[in-house]
């Protein structure tokens, strides 16, 4: 019996090429799609799964309120947090502090020299808490003590080649301090779908004691490991009361401190914060995605159901003289499964393959090296299955009932007529595809509008032809290295200005000071992000000062002076104007209040996806842990090779002991986009491919009802109609689908695109247009699709059309 | 075998009743041979469908084999067409994708037969039809006699205790025609009960009983010797 399905299965798929060659395409683009999305997804979901613990450790995350409102919300905690709640809260059965303050470091050993920028510092429970397996040394007693390292195989292969690295020592040069570290142990490179990825841990005991219980610096990431049935919610309500006792210092005393402890395995797709080490996952992409991938299977599911009820009558005879050989409705339906399934079969094969080939492209287009999983992981599997097991349910058993439900007479007498049913679901499924096709137009058009809008507004700083260098390690005299160093640069011919600062423009500032208005009797402490500058930083960068001055030295040292933005302005509750300049405000940590000289216009420091921040800018020099990191050099041209060789000699000249590193800040600056960009163009290929998927489906059904109507469309003719009015009429139907989709795909997507652009602070409007477009758009592609079909059958002779009948 | 008790067909348009079959009364006994005959739109197919099952009666009362057939569920109708009736049409309606030899094989599936068992059986069948070494070919490569002879054969696969043929030569030249005649009335002789419907006086004639047909009503029926 099967033999015999299988056999009328593929000889009626043969005969009709055209419609299975169709219907094999859509379902396997759309399945190739969505396994390489699934692939994608499945990788997302993965992150921090290698550890068997992973269930019970949690990132404990800082987060201030005042009163009830959530004012600040970081990833990270300070370094005393860990061992206070061991002590103080129950239920925390071993805890791991991963120091990020200095990350970036000059890391040499002998003549190699390498500026590191994945340099952590952690505790031996790191490995007590991770699975991160040593291949050499004892992960009991590899961090143990001060100046110890363990480095990643990689690390170790880049400065000992293929000699032991263990009992070697490794310096580690930052602007402040040296240290040297032995190394002992090795592990292998942290997986890719590690949320976190060093290459140096530094053994804890080498910071300076005075950290180990230091509230107010959130500058490690903390992992707790519960005791097991313990729930998160008891050691984060347990934190605030805890807490108090340790809030000695004014910063932030008036903001309750809470934590919230993050899933390790969640930390990946939660929204990206301030002091986040690695650009995380997007939860929002995740799903855009996956809808996508739903959406081209929907597509091309619908096409074979069209285009099997669209030929139902094909079938109709077959059906009936089965049913009358004594065929019940359910061998019918097995019958026309079978059949479903041998093209969702075909289909799968063939997506494999499309993936197997595409699947390095597709990682281009995300960015993202993916290891394929596909044949290790069941967590993949299952999704194919079900994937190929609905697939053919969904495509297969509407048809194949719809075929089952065929009653003999009607089409033994020959008097069929197509049942009015099918064809109204048909209608049905084209419009949905419709409306499938007109969101994901829509949504792209916004994407890259939203893009392009990011992209080309004024960001208030002018980052064209600068050039950031890192600030060198830690030598002799550096101050006056440096300032000797910016003031040679200076006199280069195509350098026009240079400036040092503790960020650049496309950066987080992120060095937060609790700081408040000195007048403020109730010391109303807020967080305002420090920026540390010179002289030359506000005329490097173009930055407006709307009022008062920038720093300079004919004013003397600006010693206690404070150049704020608008925004820091707001929130210190103070006019953007000359009234407050010589405003008292006390800064953390600092005696004597600061006084505010000049306001700065609001720039964008980082990408619009972000809010204006409130930064405060001090002289470079001021406040010891807000350090420099980088002297800006403005060229007056594109840099010449000379030029940059020149740099490069005075940099050696000035640091033979530092690495030579630069970028610059307008690449730097369109960096920030780049995911965004990704996603757009992910996101817009595969919109692409659905709407071509539908295309091909109304392509089709247009074939189909050209040959239907066919022998309507001589009479007609040879009754003097135009081809022209034979097209129109044909394309009747298409206008009204597009419509009834416009209708109800508007509200969807204004909805789905009015959510995607919440993530941005800075965005478009849903304008009209954007509608407009992609309505035209949908219409156009459409009439096309069946114009092609239209136009054929239009043109064709009505003589010979009637002379077959 | 059948039993036709006051068969009434009809459709309601908007304002009237059209009435295909009034009043019909037919009684066919095992081993019967009736050809039904009529002017085109008399209602013969829709007798054949009724008694076929493929339609059913709006008034009146269908036994077959003693059975209330007019009472019968969906599953006791797939029943009755695996076990007990063969269908043969004018347009032969074989199955285009199949060979010669899976358009016979198909009742075979639906009655559960086993793999061996269905080969001797299509054995027979091609052996007495002549067409062995057809066995292979597709419908469109057969003439139209030799269709209607898979027709006919695949009808009869299944053993069935009737058959019903709605104008089985009405797409044949005579000579064709003749020979399907011929067989039919053989399958009758070995005991096949057969209702046919046909235009032509002469293949009227195999049968044993002929009835008239006219507006739906039962005009006529003539004892053929
Ligand atoms: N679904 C229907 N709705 C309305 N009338 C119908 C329907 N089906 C059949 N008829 C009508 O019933 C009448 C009898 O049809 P039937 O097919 O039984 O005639 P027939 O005697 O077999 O004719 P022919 O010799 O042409 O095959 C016809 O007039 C036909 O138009
Ligand atoms: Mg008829």
């Amino acid at each position: 019996m099967l033999r015999n399905y299988l056999l009328a299965a593929i000889r009626h798929l043969l005969k009709n090429k055209l419609f299975t060659a169709i219907n094999v395409l859509g379902l396997a683009i759309g399945m190739a799609v969505s396994l390489l999305i699934l692939n994608y997804v499945n990788f997302e979901f993965s992150y921090d799964n290698m550890h068997h613990l992973a269930k019970r450790i949690y990132r404990v995350e800082s987060r201030f309120f005042e009163g009830n409102t959530l004012t600040d919300d970081w990833p990270t905690s300070s370094f005393g947090y860990a061992p206070a709640m061991m002590q103080h809260i129950s239920g925390i059965q071993d805890a791991v502090r991963v120091d990020i303050h200095e990350t970036e470091q000059i890391v040499s050993y002998e003549n190699i020299r390498f500026r590191e920028s994945d340099v952590a510092v952690t505790e031996p429970s790191f490995f007590r808490i991770f699975d991160f397996p040593l291949l050499e040394g004892d992960p009991k007693t590899a961090l143990e003590g001060p100046n110890k390292v363990v480095i990643t195989q990689t690390a170790a292969h880049r400065y000992f080649g293929e000699t032991d690295p263990i009992g070697k020592i490794l310096k580690f040069s930052t602007t402040g301090s040296v240290k040297n570290c032995e190394v002992t142990g090795v592990i292998a490179d942290l997986p890719p779908n590690s949320h976190f990825h060093f290459d140096f841990f530094i053994s804890w005991k080498t910071l300076p004691d005075w950290m180990n219980n230091f509230w107010y610096l959130h500058e490690v990431y903390t992992y707790v490991l519960l005791q097991p049935n313990v729930s998160p919610a008891s050691i984060e309500n347990a934190f605030p009361k805890m807490a108090e006792q340790y809030k000695t210092a004014a910063a932030l005393k008036n903001k309750t401190w809470a934590i919230h402890l993050n899933p390790l395995r969640n930390i990946h797709l939660t929204p990206q914060k301030q002091y986040e080490r690695e650009t995380k996952g997007n939860r929002n992409a995740v799903n855009a995605l996956m809808l996508v991938a739903l959406a081209i299977l929907v597509i091309a599911w619908f096409n074979y159901i069209n285009l099997t009820t669209a030929r139902a009558l094909d079938r109709a005879r077959e059906v009936s003289v089965r049913k009358v050989s004594g065929a019940s409705k359910i061998h019918i339906i097995i019958q026309f499964l079978m059949e479903s399934l041998l093209v969702n079969g075909v289909a799968l094969v063939l997506a494999i393959g499309v993936m197997l080939v595409s699947v390095g492209g597709f990682n281009q287009l995300t960015g993202k090296n993916i290891p394929f999983q596909l044949w290790k992981d069941s967590t993949f599997w299952i999704p194919i299955v079900l994937v190929f097991l609905s697939g053919i349910f969904i495509s297969g058993f509407y048809p194949a009932s719809v075929l089952a439900s065929i009653k003999p007479i009607s089409i033994l007498r020959g008097k069929s007529k197509q049942s009015k049913g099918t064809g109204s679901m048909r209608k049905g499924l084209v419009v949905v595809q419709f409306v499938a096709s007109f969101v994901l137009i829509f949504s792209t058009i916004v994407v890259y509008n939203q893009l392009d809008y990011m992209m080309n507004q004024p960001t208030g700083v002018n980052i064209n032809r600068v050039m950031a260098i890192k600030f060198p390690a830690q030598t002799d005299e550096l101050q006056q290295k440096i300032i000797s160093f910016r003031r040679e640069l200076k006199g280069f011919t195509d350098v026009k200005n240079a400036a040092i600062s503790s960020a650049v423009p496309g950066m987080e500032v992120a060095f937060f000071a609790s700081n408040h208005r000195a007048d403020d009797p109730n010391k109303q402490n807020r967080l305002y992000e420090m920026l540390s500058a010179d002289d030359n930083f506000a005329s490097t960068y173009g930055m407006k000062i709307i009022a008062g001055r920038g720093f300079s030295e004919d004013f003397g040292d600006d010693r206690n002076k404070l150049v704020v933005n608008e925004e820091a302005l707001k929130l210190l509750d103070l006019p953007d104007n000359e009234e407050s300049i010589g405003r008292r405000i006390s800064v953390e940590g600092e005696e004597e209040p600061f006084e505010i000289i000049g306001i700065m216009k609001n720039y964008h420091q980082q990408s619009l996806v972000k809010a204006y921040t409130p930064i405060m800018m001090i002289k470079y020099d001021r406040i010891p842990w807000i350090s420099p990191r980088f002297i800006s050099v403005k060229m007056t041209g594109n840099p010449s090779a000379k030029t940059m060789a020149n740099i490069r000699n005075l940099w050696e000249r000035f640091f033979p002991q530092s690495t030579f590193d630069y970028f610059f800040v307008d690449q730097f600056y369109q960096q920030q986009y780049k995911s965004d960009q990704r996603f757009g163009s992910v996101f817009g290929f595969f919109s692409a491919l659905a709407v071509f998927i539908a295309c091909l489906g109304l392509w089709a059904l247009a074939m189909y009802s050209g040959v239907t109507r066919r022998k309507e469309i001589g009479v007609r003719k040879v009754n003097g109609a135009s081809v022209g009015s034979i097209m129109s009429m044909l394309n009747a139907d298409i206008l009204k689908w597009v419509i009834s989709a416009f209708i109800i795909g508007v509200p969807l997507s204004w909805y789905l695109m009015h959510k995607w652009l919440e993530n941005f602070a800075w965005k478009t409007a849903l304008s009209w247009w954007i509608f407009a477009s992609a309505a035209l758009f949908t219409l156009v592609i459409a009439i096309a699709a069946v114009s092609w079909q239209s136009y054929k059958a239009a043109n064709r002779n009505p003589v010979e059309v009637l002379k077959d009948e | 075998m059948i039993s036709l008790k006051k068969i009434y067909k009809y459709y309601d348009n908007k304002y009237e009743r059209t009435y295909i079959l009034k009043n019909v009364n037919l009684e066919v006994a095992e081993g019967d041979f009736v050809s039904v005959m009529g002017p085109s739109g008399a209602g013969k197919s829709t007798l054949l469908n009724i008694i076929g099952l493929l339609d059913d009666p709006n008034e009146g009362e269908y036994f077959f084999l003693d059975q209330p057939a007019h009472q019968l569920n969906e599953k006791k109708k797939v029943d009755f067409h695996r076990h007990h009736v063969g269908f043969i049409f004018q347009a032969f309606h074989l199955i285009e994708e199949m060979t010669v030899y899976e358009n016979i094989e198909t009742p075979l599936f639906y009655k559960g037969m086993k793999k061996k068992e269905r080969q001797s059986v299509i054995a027979d069948l091609l052996d007495r039809f002549n067409m062995v070494a057809k066995k292979d070919l597709f419908p469109q490569q057969l003439s139209g006699g030799q269709q209607q002879l898979v027709g006919i054969a695949r009808a009869i696969a299944g053993k069935p205790k009737l058959l019903l043929a709605d104008e089985p030569t009405g797409n044949l030249h005579h000579d064709q025609g003749k020979m399907i005649m011929d067989l039919l009335k053989k399958l009758n002789e070995e005991g096949m009960t057969i209702i046919q419907v046909t235009h032509n006086q002469e293949f009227a004639n195999y049968g044993k009983r002929i009835i008239r047909l006219t507006d739906g009503e039962i005009e006529e029926e003539i004892l053929n010797n």
